[in-house]
């Protein structure tokens, strides 16, 4: 499926078209979540001005409201939110057991009562590829398995044999193989063993691409990054592979240069919520004093159409108290991504993918004083900070 | 400033506002719509969707309380509101109230207005308010008045409103002259008296020759949904009233959230300049306007598509409602606004079902599309009443 355009030749970095069947995706890419078919007070048309390519919809929350009957009835999301590119749906799995109390899994799927009326209801791997189907997107996921990353013991191995088990009733269940993608999920906890044990079972599936799974749970950084390293080192070279829940910036940087292609995360768009702005340095805080009199852009830097137009001191007024300011910071948040994932591929390109590390580490940490975590993360793959200094 | 005018209809009047010093080609048709904002957005809305929905110079409404946030910033720097907002290409008129929110009333005191902000109250003095007039150099503003009047004041209370808006007028108007900040913005003279017409006149009569480049016709409390159900006979009569008393070359404001039918009405009595408090309203609620008004017939024809078991205008649909739920035609057939151009009514009523953000976005520009095209259709209107005039 993905054409691989460059390969970094130092760390496991690469850059590929990933062809869909909405849009032919250049990763490595970030997706910004658009849980019930819509991006944040953000019209479709400002998703692809700021080059968004793929975006998420969450299947529990579409299945719940409008419910797959409309969906299968207006042609799936893509036309009812009016949204060209391509499309991700999630199993729904996750957000059973995040959101619900009283989730209970069985061999069968996730027991849980509805958050309306209170009935029992089951989500079988079935029946979340049936709803996936409904609502069309282009790459949809296997109901999985999810442990807490913090869980030890027999539960973690039962849960990553019931991922794959699962896999093959998503599989079996599937009704649109020539429109719609499945991507397994590898679990396996933090347990080396375990992790790689999943990603083998799962390359034995015929499938266009895989995901990591289970991880950016709570889970020490040290942890994280080896089990993304470990799944990539087992996962094929040809197929995409996405890393589920990912996607502040240095994160996005780092997992890159472990072989990650595709990333997802709520955080750009649910901090701007909250008058947070992302730029090189980290992040700018605009309901703080200081801003009152700051009559700069967010980033000057910055391409985006509330950069161009909008000082940080009067976005310190209306952030929290007017709907726009909301907009305004989505806006200059998903752009702040974008142009980091376009920085990504276009160093891949040129082959200074380390180089590129090396600058957007020193913006972000201009005392070098790098975290442990990266550090390691980074020689694994043989990036030395240290001495490219 | 300058107003000039085109067409005296007696069923309205055709100009055009131009010459503004910091915008020398824009231009501006009266009657117009200006664009009520809230903190100096238009709610929900962002100079790019503001974009997509018009291409034309903007005027915006800015109501004194929710720029207050804004005037340590522009005190302190070299912007004036319109810059600060990051709509330096609008026309900008500073207003006492905000339309959008109904007046609590009672808070106004003798030498003191009531300005309410999401924080709460705080009351501006004539010196306070000139001090914020020179902070945020609008384009445009209103004196200083005490407008919270309504059918039911006293005329005690409206004794007092008259008296302390003309004390204030002298205060505003001897600033204003003076001061140099101010010497590109254009200065109207607040009109109050509530609903006794012995008061409007009095305070009117008082106000006609004074050196000011408009008036604003006020004191009707009708912010939000106090305006949609306001007396509009009585109105009628007290705007008709006032503007025999005022010279006709100059500029008339009439603030608030009137029904389109009042709307009209007051177009007709020769009013120039109105807001879109409407609109807004309407979306806030989760309804989209779909009122047609036929320029040649000069009259209104409605889509009564759900009932009445709400109490919903006849102006309006509501999005909220469960029919919504798998329509998939657009809110107007033959709308060319965004919403209706790309979207359906049953995914605006997911959007209002889920309270996500995009469901107000949509409304809004559909809104505001829609109560511009209709200030273009009340305009040509006006025309045509001068070709029938002409033929007769």
């Amino acid at each position: 499926m993905p054409a691989v355009l460059a390969d970094c030749s130092t760390s496991k970095a690469r850059t590929s078209l990933l062809t869909l069947p909405h849009h032919t995706v250049e990763t490595p890419v970030f997706m910004p979540v658009g849980t019930q078919g819509t991006m944040k007070g953000i019209l479709p048309q400002q998703l692809e001005k700021l080059n968004c390519q793929i975006i998420l919809g969450n299947t529990y929350h579409l299945g719940t409201r409008p419910g797959p009957e409309l969906m299968a009835k207006v042609g799936g999301l893509h036309k009812f939110m009016n949204w060209n590119r391509a499309l991700l749906t999630d199993s729904g799995g996750f957000q059973m057991v995040s959101l619900l109390k009283l989730a209970e899994i069985t061999e069968e799927g996730v027991n849980f009562s509805s958050p309306f009326d209170g009935t029992p209801c089951m989500l079988t791997p079935e029946r979340s590829i049936e709803i996936q189907n409904a609502i069309g997107a282009d790459i949809i996921m296997q109901l999985d398995d999810v442990v807490k990353t913090t869980t030890t013991g027999p539960r973690v191995e039962e849960a990553m044999q019931r991922t794959t088990r699962w896999l093959d009733r998503c599989l079996a269940a599937h009704r649109r193989p020539d429109e719609q993608n499945i991507f397994p999920i590898v679990q396996g906890g933090l347990d080396p063993e375990l992790r790689q044990q999943s990603a083998r079972l799962h390359t034995e599936r015929e499938v266009n691409g895989y995901a990591v799974g289970g991880l950016s749970g709570g889970e020490s950084k040290d942890e994280f990054w080896r089990a993304v390293h470990l799944s990539t080192n087992i996962l094929p070279k040809d197929k995409p592979r996405y890393l589920m829940g990912v996607g502040f910036a240095l994160d996005l940087v780092v997992c890159c240069a472990l072989g990650i292609d595709m990333f997802d995360c709520v955080f750009p768009t649910r901090t701007a919520r909250f008058g947070c702005a992302l730029v090189p340095s980290g992040q700018l805080n605009l309901k703080q004093k200081a801003y009152a009199s700051d009559f700069l852009p967010i980033d000057d830097e910055c391409d985006c159409s509330t950069c161009a137009r909008y000082t940080r001191a009067f976005l310190h007024t209306i952030v929290t108290m007017e709907s726009s300011a909301c907009q305004l910071l989505t806006i200059h948040n998903l752009s702040y991504q974008m142009r980091l994932m376009r920085g990504i591929r276009e160093s891949i390109k040129e082959d200074k993918f380390p180089t590129f590390i090396q600058e957007f580490l020193n913006k972000l940490y201009p005392g070098k004083d790098y975290p442990k975590w990266v550090i390691d993360a980074l020689s694994a793959v043989n990036i030395n900070l240290n001495e490219s200094q | 400033m300058k107003f000039s005018l085109q067409t005296i209809t007696k069923r309205g009047r055709l100009g055009s506002i131009s010459e503004i010093e910091r915008l020398p080609l824009a231009a501006f048709d009266t009657p117009l719509m200006l664009l009520t904002t809230s903190g100096g957005t238009v709610p929900h809305l962002t100079h790019e969707t503001l974009e997509m929905m018009t291409k034309k110079s903007l005027a915006l409404q800015l109501p004194l309380a929710s720029n207050l946030r804004a005037l340590a910033a522009t005190r302190e720097s070299k912007f004036n509101i319109a810059e600060f907002i990051g709509m330096k290409e609008s026309l900008t008129l500073c207003s006492v109230n905000d339309p959008l929110v109904p007046l609590p009333g009672g808070f106004n005191h003798k030498n003191s207005v009531a300005v309410w902000k999401k924080e709460g109250r705080e009351n501006v003095n004539e010196v306070a308010y000139m001090d914020a007039m020179e902070s945020l150099r609008p384009d445009l503003y209103q004196t200083l008045c005490d407008s919270e009047t309504d059918a039911e004041s006293t005329a005690k209370r409206l004794q007092r409103s008259v008296k302390s808006t003309a004390s204030f007028f002298e205060y505003c108007l001897e600033r204003h002259k003076n001061s140099k900040v101010l010497e590109k913005s254009s200065i109207l003279a607040s009109l109050v008296g509530g609903f006794c017409s012995e008061r409007r006149r009095q305070l009117t009569k008082e106000m006609a020759s004074q050196p000011v480049d408009g008036f604003v016709i006020d004191g009707f409390n009708v912010s939000g949904s106090k305006g949609e159900s306001a007396k509009v006979e009585l109105v009628k009569e007290l705007v008709k009233q006032t503007i025999a008393d005022l010279p006709e070359a100059k500029l008339r404001v009439l603030p608030g959230c009137w029904s389109p039918e009042a709307l009209w009405d007051l177009v007709q009595e020769g009013v120039d300049v109105f807001d879109s408090s409407l609109p807004t309203v309407v979306a806030e609620r989760g309804s989209a306007l779909t009122f047609k008004f036929c320029p040649k017939t000069k009259s209104f024809s409605y889509n009564f598509e759900h009932g009445g078991e709400n109490d919903l205008k006849s102006y309006e649909i509501s999005l909220k409602d469960k029919t919504y739920f798998d329509r998939l035609e657009p809110i107007l057939e033959g709308c060319e606004c965004v919403a209706c151009k790309n979207h359906t009514k049953a995914y605006i009523h997911h959007l209002m079902v889920t309270k996500e953000l995009l469901g107000h976005v949509l409304l809004m520009l559909h809104n505001l599309h829609h109560y511009q095209l209709f200030f273009d259709k009340m305009r040509e209107a006006i025309r045509e009443n001068k070709e029938e005039t002409a033929e007769s």
